[in-house]
């Protein structure tokens, strides 16, 4: 005999991703604005073949921009499939506080449910902060999902404050990726989008299963340290392939630079 | 062993499935969560169900493993707290003291015990840490080597039903929720907020006495129409907490109008497509109901299922789920009097869904090469016998012409504390996270 199914809508588990981006004035300087809306464009479509992988994670997109105040710049949490890029603009200063406290807004229960995967925030920018950083920052770590969110920090060129990124990362064994020019830019942008989209949105039983027991396991990769500017934090050369993240999800490697022997003439930022 | 408890005038029925998350299927992971339920008739009372979530991640790779002690343990201890609590299970006050006060001590202390055990027969592996620190980092190997119980670690929950009393028992995840004959569905247990994003307390961690939950419900008044236990993969398959919590007066409405017999019959499927179009995680399901809420007579008890013959050592890495344990027939000196809804379940039930009994046994022969049963370390649990039928994907079948082997009675080394004994101290610290997949 049949019967209906007892309980409410089915629903697979909520993942949100969230873009924190630098618009501010100087970001405008040497295409670095242009660069950054090429990288997450081209991205995109390599996050939702990994999204389309795990059928039982809802990835929803969105983005903020911090220039003078912040603002929402994709407010809805899009589903991965439906995502388009909206370029940014920039321009003002870099309140990177405010958005954090916009995030922290967001990252309530509710509007956010107990039930989700770790969001994955990936926090990107070129300068120092302009307004109260730690401010928004501890609004943050007050939320639940704040503390346990995958937070991940790309510095772009020299000038960007790494000790501020790495304090937004939250872990020491994590370190802020420093991409010093274009291509750099769009190689950590679409290992957050794949990668780490892929860890946080696959319980680790299943990454682990994705590879045969004895299997060879990818050796470690050196990272990013040639194209980091002297004195800048960087992970380093012998990192393990994974670290454990805040969250409690596992990293993967981070992908080396393209190409080690001329990083240097490729510096732009 | 101690005076038989007294039967109330309706008898409780207890039914349940687990099964293989979806995601865990096509990751090629067993099934890490595991059930059990006394007696083997599952009629009561006393009855005793029992859930467990192996977490899962590469660092509690025999997590399936200590799920299954998980309940084998808290059964035998429930098991003894109702022994201990004859001859005079009047004395409410003084149960509920001895469960509030000795369970969560004890159960971890067992748990840990039976995990030595299989450990001893068992060592890790050079290749079980080598695949752990591919896939993880060399700190969690470090972390194995210096405690390897974290490779067994497992969630717990329990719910032991008398005609007196009921008490509830949780340590991390997962959801125990009451049904009110109206329909009013509660939580017995507090949540623990600190319960997010796959994080868990676990029976494997440092203290996990202090993360045990009991609840001590003494049924002077109106008891539950409906007890449900539920692993965390379930809640998480609903869009939100309203929407799973309508499962507790849902079941309660179908069995009422359908009767048990559907819910036997569509529970493995209700669970299988929360998993798909849920959370992907396995699911495991429990529910007790006194039987006078049913408006069709209850089918007999569940039928039941032989499960693998236990080994000693494990010959190769487990690639499979193991077997999981039924439910353990109550010995004979432990024996109640024939429960009012006693009978001998007709043969052709005895089958999991969709399953030939052929398909059973071969399933079971070739997990055989290459896995060794869980039961291998619990030879106190050789005698189980009762059936889980979604379980039984990877049990043998029992031959009916097949001697029961004989089972260890269950010695009652707990006792009922005294006025003198001192109270638990409470938990001041909080302890570590693990990670439950």
């Amino acid at each position: 005999m049949m019967s209906k199914r007892p309980g409410g809508q089915l629903a697979t588990r909520p993942l949100h991703f969230i873009w924190i981006a630098d618009a501010s004035g100087s970001m405008r300087d040497d295409g670095k604005i242009q660069a950054l809306n090429m990288a997450i464009r081209e991205a995109i479509p390599h996050m939702q073949k990994v999204a389309s992988e795990n059928p039982n994670a809802q990835v929803l997109v969105r983005a903020i921009k911090f220039s003078s105040g912040a603002q929402w710049h994709i407010s809805q949490p899009t589903p991965v499939e439906d995502f388009k890029w909206v370029d940014l603009k920039a321009d003002g200063v870099t309140d990177m506080g405010k958005a954090l406290t916009m995030v922290a807004d967001q990252l309530k229960i509710p509007p956010m449910t107990d039930r989700a995967l770790p969001p994955v925030l990936v926090m990107i920018s070129d300068g120092q902060p302009t307004d109260s950083f730690e401010k928004g920052l501890q609004k943050l770590m007050d939320e639940p999902w704040g503390k346990k969110a995958v937070r991940i920090a790309i510095a772009i060129g020299k000038d960007a404050d790494s000790a501020v990124l790495q304090k937004f990362i939250g872990h020491n064994e994590i370190k802020p990726l420093q991409a010093n020019n274009p291509e750099a830019l769009v190689n950590y942008i679409k290992w957050v989008s794949t990668a780490v989209l892929k860890s946080a949105s696959s319980p680790a039983s299943q990454a682990a299963a994705a590879t045969p027991a004895g299997a060879t396991a990818p050796p470690p990769i050196p990272v990013a340290a040639p194209s980091a500017a002297p004195g800048a934090a960087v992970m380093p050369a012998a990192q393990p392939v994974t670290v454990p993240a805040a969250s409690n999800i596992p990293i993967p490697a981070v992908p080396p630079p393209l190409d080690d022997s001329n990083i240097t003439a490729d510096d732009v930022w | 062993m101690g005076k038989v408890p007294q039967w109330p005038a309706s008898a409780w029925r207890v039914v349940g499935r687990s099964v293989q998350g979806a995601s865990h299927a096509r990751g090629g992971m067993p099934n890490q969560d595991a059930i059990q339920w006394f007696p083997e008739s599952g009629v009561g009372p006393p009855l005793i169900l029992s859930l467990s979530d192996g977490h899962g991640s590469p660092r509690n790779f025999r997590s399936d493993v200590g799920a299954q002690f998980a309940v084998a343990e808290v059964t035998n201890l429930m098991r003894e707290l109702l022994l201990a609590s004859q001859p005079d299970p009047s004395k409410l006050s003084t149960i509920k003291r001895t469960a509030e006060e000795r369970l969560p001590g004890e159960i971890t202390r067992r748990w840990r015990a039976a995990v030595a055990r299989h450990l001893k027969d068992n060592p890790i592996t050079e290749a079980e840490l080598e695949t752990l620190e591919k896939r993880r980092d060399p700190k969690s190997r470090r972390a194995i080597e210096k405690d390897p119980h974290i490779a067994y670690g497992a969630t717990l929950l329990s719910v032991l039903i008398t005609s007196g009393f009921i008490l509830y028992l949780q340590l991390g995840d997962g959801d125990i929720l009451t049904v009110a004959d109206n329909g009013e569905v509660a939580r017995p247990m507090t949540r623990d907020p600190r319960l997010m994003a796959n994080e868990t307390t676990s029976l494997c961690m440092d203290e996990a006495w202090r993360e045990v939950q009991i609840k001590f419900q003494a049924l002077y008044g109106p008891h539950p129409a409906l007890i449900l236990l539920s692993t965390d993969g379930y809640a998480n398959s609903f869009v939100n907490d309203a929407a799973f919590v309508k499962v507790g007066s849902d079941i309660l409405d179908i069995l009422r109008t359908d009767g048990l017999g559907v819910v036997e019959q569509n529970l493995g499927g209700w669970l299988r497509d929360a998993s798909a179009a849920g959370s992907g995680d396995d699911i495991t399901m429990g529910i007790v109901f006194p039987e006078a809420i049913l408006s069709k007579p209850a089918p007999a008890p569940t039928p039941a299922v032989q499960p693998p013959k236990p080994r000693r050592k494990r010959t190769a890495p487990r690639t499979a789920s193991a077997p999981k344990i039924a439910s353990q027939p109550i010995s004979d000196q432990a024996q109640p009097s024939a429960p009012p809804a006693e009978a001998t379940p007709p043969k052709d039930t005895v089958l999991p869904e969709k399953m030939s009994r052929e398909a059973a046994k071969e399933e079971v022969q070739t997990q055989d090469q290459h896995t060794a049963p869980s039961a291998a370390a619990m030879p106190e649990l050789v005698a189980s016998t009762e059936s889980v039928p979604e379980h039984a994907e990877v049990a043998p079948v029992a031959s009916p012409s097949e001697p029961r082997p004989a089972e260890p009675p269950v010695k009652p080394r707990i006792e009922l504390i005294k006025n003198e004994d001192r109270p638990r101290e409470p938990s001041k610290k909080l302890p570590d996270i693990f990670y439950d997949d």
